[in-house]
Formats: structure tokens, sequence, C-alpha cells
């Protein structure tokens, strides 16, 4: 189970949209092959966690054959805030910087469709041996797991609990995904464990050290100690006010560096 | 696209199936033309599509998603508890746009260690 200090969902939903908020929204997942099985158009979903399959193209031997899984659930919104308003906000600066007043800019930016148009969204999947193997439940719902990101139960819906797949994020307009039901939003926290799960699982693999170093900035450190000393390397502990330890670990160089060439300037003094 | 009753060659079949294993198991289905060549071109039945079809559409299918935990939104849809979301607009805010970092500073830290970035590969890979 996820522990946070706070609240996971809001109570009230964040009346604009935004990193963290649950939409019943359409998301693609983009499969090899065809099918045909489906109308050209399949009729709407009839509920939530339906599948329609159409296909894009037929292959002619360089372009490959591709069928688009388009799935009805629950998604996450995952584009961080600045993102979403990213170019709404460079237009109205842009506009003020020109001379429009601000109320005029912003209103002639908000009617600007074309303005950060893709939101990246997550489906929120169920806890299913189709969705991920049972072995790994604990750890995801521990938000232990790299590239998962959990959704502990939704008490307004019946306690429905999910987690997302970071692989499954697909880009929606964001005219259709604001024209979708809001399902809730969730905490501060809740989205500040989501952005660290984001970079964990799409750039930084392990950002265990990263985050060490940051707590440690503007501690004090109140004692030094020898943990190991062997040959040329050696590791000493510092030991912080908040009692947390950092192991640096220092090797000589087995060959010393050349001497530093001289510059101009030095060699004339 | 009518594929029911397609002319498909020998390889444009194996193409779609992926799998010539398949492919050579329905080949008896088939039937053989002369005008390209007596392996070149096939007419596939529309038995032998429905079941090329199949295939690809049972991988997807065991893929795809349990309803019953979905079915608390199904509830709150029919309740009219979920609707459209009706405001809409933007955060007018300082955003950063641009990068902060050269592109150097931005190798450097996003380098990986070493250690962490060990992968086993599959022999095809």
């Amino acid at each position: 189970m996820t522990r946070l200090a706070g609240e996971f969902y809001l109570a009230e939903a964040r009346p604009l949209l935004s990193q963290g908020d649950i939409y019943l929204a359409p998301s693609v997942v983009i499969w090899s092959g065809e099918t045909h099985r489906v109308a050209i158009v399949p009729p709407a979903p009839s509920s939530p966690g339906q599948v329609a399959y159409v296909p894009a193209w037929s292959g002619d031997g360089v372009a490959p054959s591709v069928t688009l899984g388009t799935s009805w659930t629950p998604v996450l919104v995952v584009s961080h805030d600045c993102e979403l308003d990213k170019e709404f906000n460079e237009t109205v600066d842009a506009l003020v910087a020109s001379g429009t007043g601000e109320e005029d800019a912003i209103e002639a930016a908000s009617a600007d469709p074309s303005l950060d148009r893709y939101v990246l969204v997550s489906p929120l999947l169920p806890y299913d041996d189709r969705v991920v193997r049972r072995e790994r439940w604990d750890a995801i719902r521990a938000a232990q797991k790299i590239g998962y990101f959990p959704l502990p139960p939704i008490a307004e819906y019946e306690d429905a609990e999910f987690l997302v797949h970071l692989s499954r994020i697909s880009t929606v307009e964001r005219t259709l995904i604001e024209s979708c039901p809001k399902v809730g939003s969730t905490s501060e926290q809740a989205r500040a464990l989501l952005r660290f799960k984001l970079a964990e699982a799409h750039s930084s693999r392990n950002l265990t050290l990263v985050s060490r170093l940051e707590s440690a900035i503007g501690q004090a450190i109140a004692d030094v100690r020898t943990v190991k000393v062997k040959r040329g390397d050696a590791t000493v502990a510092l030991v912080l006010e908040s009692g947390d330890e950092l192991h640096l670990t220092a090797r000589a160089d087995r060959d010393p560096p050349p001497p530093p060439e001289r510059t101009r300037k030095s060699s004339g003094t | 696209m009518d594929v029911l009753g397609s002319v498909l060659t020998i390889e444009e079949v194996k193409q779609r199936m992926k799998d010539v294993r398949i492919a050579a198991v329905h080949r008896g289905s088939v039937i053989h033309c002369g005008e390209r060549g007596r392996d070149e071109m096939v007419i596939l039945s529309a038995r032998l599509w429905e079941e090329v079809n199949a295939r690809k559409q049972a991988e997807m299918s065991a893929a795809e998603l349990p309803r019953e935990p979905y079915a608390a939104f199904a509830r709150a849809l029919e309740a009219g508890r979920l609707v459209p979301a009706a405001a809409r607009g933007r955060r007018r805010m300082r955003v950063e746009t641009d990068s902060s970092l050269t592109a150097e500073q931005m190798v450097a830290l996003g380098t990986e260690d070493q250690a962490s970035s060990r992968r086993r590969r599959s022999r095809d890979a």
C-alpha cells in the first residue's frame, strides 16, 4: 500500500487540467499487424474498460501493418503543469511585450486551440495478472517498482484500486481530454511521487544518490568517521546533523596525472 | 479494405502473418494461379483470411482489460455522477521554457552509472 503523510486524492478536483488529474478518456496502444474484426468506425464503448481495434493501414513491405487499440478507461494526466500551459504563457508574454493589455492577451491566447495541444495520459489499469504479474503487486503498491505508479483505493469509486504502467503513456488532444468526465485530482504529495516515478522510469533509473545529496544540502556535518581504508581507497562517513550518513569514497589514481601545461601567461611571469 | 477474396502473394501472406510456419500450414487451402508463377499469386479464401486474422486478434484479446474493475465508473456514469468537466481555462504563470544547463552539462548529468545500466540481451539483440 502506498503510504503518504497526507491524502492521496483531493476532496475537490482541481478546476483546471493538471498533472495528476484523472479523467475518463481514451488512450491508445499502437499494435503491430492488422485486424479486421471490427467495423471501420466501431460504436462508442458501452462501458469503461472496453478496447476498440481499427487498422491504421496495411503494410507494404516497407511500412509495417498497424492496428490501433483504443481503450476507454480512467486515465492519469502525466504532463507537467508547466508543459500544459507553456505555449499559452509564452504567447501571452509575447503579446504583452508587443503592447497588448494582459487581459486581452490572455483572452486571445486562450482562444487558440493550437497552443499546448498535446497532453500525455496513461490509463489506470487494474491489479490483474493480464496487466502485470501478481508477484509484482506488493512492490508496485509500495511505490518500489520502477516503471509503475500506484493509485490506492478511490473511496468515491467503491474503493477501486489501480496502477499506472508508465510505458502505456499516449498523446491525447487537449480539447478531447477537456471534454471528458473528470474523475478527480491527486494531492500535491501524490503529484510529487508521480514526478519522481516518471523521472525514475523514463530517464534516471536510480535516483537514490541524487536524492541523498539533495537532502544533505544545508545540513551541518556533525561527525566524520573512517569506514574503510584499503591501499589507495578510503571511505569516510559524514554524519549529518539529522543523523543520516553520507559515505564518500576516494580513490587514489594508480597513474599520476601528467603535470599541467604551462600557459603563456604563467610562463611569462 | 475488402479482404475477403483478396488476391495476395505468398510473400504478402507471410509478411502479414510474420510467421512462415503458419503460412505453410495454410498453404493447402489457397488456390494457385498461373499469371505470375505458380508460387507467386494466391487467392485467399474467406475462411483462410478469417483464420489469419483470428490469430492476431487472439494476441490482442489476451492483453485486453478485464471490465469488472471499471464497473464503479460505469455505475457513476449511469447515475450521472460523472459528467464532462465544465471548467476549462489556463494558468497564467512564469514557466521555464529554456533549459538552464549547457548540452555538455546535460550529458554529464544524464550519463548513466555503468553499474546501473547493465542489462541482459537476448540472443537476437
